[in-house]
């Protein structure tokens, strides 16, 4: 692919509070995820600024509101440092249109059943030895201005650099 | 307390066994049907079970009228009653009045004295509580009891002290899921598949058939894993709150139609935060 970029910086990942091994990509090698089919290459995923996180919570407990859920059963946060390279760039039309998506993406893709598409799109970007994706998150609702603001990076763990733990915030401090 | 109760008080503690009689015979207490008579005369299991079932009403009012003096140790009480039948059958108490539904109930009430002296002597009770001792008069006719019917009798009482302790444990379980889900009778009733007249029977302590055990159970385990993950003054709401994912059904809906599994599955994939411990 020849649409990519560095990221250097921090990376946000929520985690269950009860998780006593935060960097673990096993649920998704498991299960799958939006860039990895379940059963394939392990895949961390993380958003570029708190708030996008907390945006991801909300929507992920709908139609639950934060104060209905017991507090030991919401996110902690786990503070992460990235110093990546080759990395996919799908933010932009450019790297959009390489890999055959469209350049509303992500709309019209925000569930699993989309992810059949972006797993096969995931796989030819992993195959290819890129590090990471980064792609617009399909929990924000625009896609400009500030990356962090609207952004997701989907770590290749087996080929990507270790990233480094920083923080765990308890729910109750960032939620 | 109540006057009846207050009366009925002071004759199980202090009464003679021809007053107490009485009361147990104004109340309609005394065993009925002549089950006792049959036990004796019979000696089976059947006859031993009936013999239970028949001194339980009065067990059980014994009990109620000195909870508040031993309300720690009431349901030992209720359970040691049921099961001393047999010694009271064995003891000299039979044949001692002038029939053996009377030679229960006095025995039934010598034991509770005797137990309730026993917990003054060793300070569980105080002593200002009066209680005279009552001991069996003249036999006039004694009855030999086979050491079958010794075991029918301990068995039925231990089995129906266990089955009204179950009762008691399920109609706690209904209780709570109600309380839980905030719902009617009428709901509850939809949700355990019966009849609204049999939530309101097992709520006023009829029988519940064992086969219902395993739905409330069920039902109370899918509960208490919602309650896991939501706070319980927001429960009622929760359940009732249609969910995209699960096809615009709410999750009462679910528990209804006992998907109980798959909606463990679904709040467990939500709250695990698509990452794994």
């Amino acid at each position: 692919m020849q649409t990519t970029t560095t990221y250097s910086g921090a990376a946000f990942r929520c985690i269950p509070s009860s998780s006593t091994t935060p960097l673990s990509t096993d649920y998704s090698v498991a299960y799958g995820g939006r860039w990895n089919a379940a059963g394939t290459y392990p895949t961390m995923y993380t958003f570029l600024s708190t708030q996008l996180a907390q945006q991801w919570v909300s929507a992920n407990l709908s139609p639950y509101s934060l104060d209905e859920v017991q507090p030991e059963r919401l996110p902690d946060l786990l503070v992460l440092d990235l110093e990546l390279d080759n990395v996919a760039d799908l933010t932009g039309n450019a790297g959009l249109g390489e890999v055959g998506l469209p350049r509303t993406y992500p709309a019209g893709y925000a569930g699993t059943s989309a992810w059949t598409v972006t797993q096969s799109v995931g796989a030819i970007i992993h195959d290819a030895g890129h590090t990471s994706v980064l792609t617009r998150s399909a929990t924000a609702s625009e896609w400009s201005g500030q990356v962090e603001a609207w952004a997701e990076i989907a770590i290749f763990t087996d080929h990507a650099p270790k990233p480094t733990f920083t923080e765990r915030i308890p729910a109750g401090d960032w939620l | 307390m109540s006057q009846t109760q207050d009366s009925g008080l002071e004759t199980l503690l202090r009464a003679t066994s021809t007053n107490a009689l009485a009361w147990f015979e104004t109340h309609n207490l005394l065993p009925s049907g002549g089950a006792a008579t049959r036990f004796l005369n019979h000696q089976t299991w059947m006859s031993a079970v009936r013999l239970v079932s028949a001194a339980d009403p009065l067990i059980h009012v014994c009990v109620n009228l000195v909870r508040d003096l031993v309300p720690e140790q009431a349901d030992t009480l209720e359970e040691l009653l049921h099961v001393q039948l047999a010694r009271i059958c064995a003891s000299g108490w039979v044949g001692s009045r002038a029939t053996r539904e009377e030679d229960v109930a006095i025995g039934i009430t010598a034991e509770l004295r005797d137990w309730l002296l026993e917990r003054i002597r060793i300070g569980q009770l105080s002593p200002a509580v009066t209680i005279t001792a009552l001991a069996p008069g003249p036999v006039s006719s004694s009855v030999q009891l086979q050491a079958d019917a010794i075991t029918y009798v301990v068995m039925a009482g231990v089995d129906r002290h266990l089955d009204e302790a179950r009762a008691h444990e399920y109609l706690l379980k209904l209780n709570r899921i109600r309380s839980a889900l905030g719902i009617t009778a009428a709901e509850l009733a939809r949700l355990l598949r019966v009849s609204r007249e049999a939530i309101r029977k097992w709520e006023r302590g009829d029988t519940m058939a064992p086969e219902r055990w395993p739905d409330i159970d069920g039902l109370l385990e899918a509960v208490e894993m919602l309650l896991r993950y939501f706070k319980p003054e927001h429960l009622p709401s929760v359940v009732r709150r249609p969910i995209p994912a699960l096809n615009n059904d709410a999750p009462i809906e679910w528990l209804a139609s006992r998907r109980f599994d798959e909606l463990a599955t679904f709040f467990d994939e939500k709250f695990n935060y698509g990452t794994t411990a």
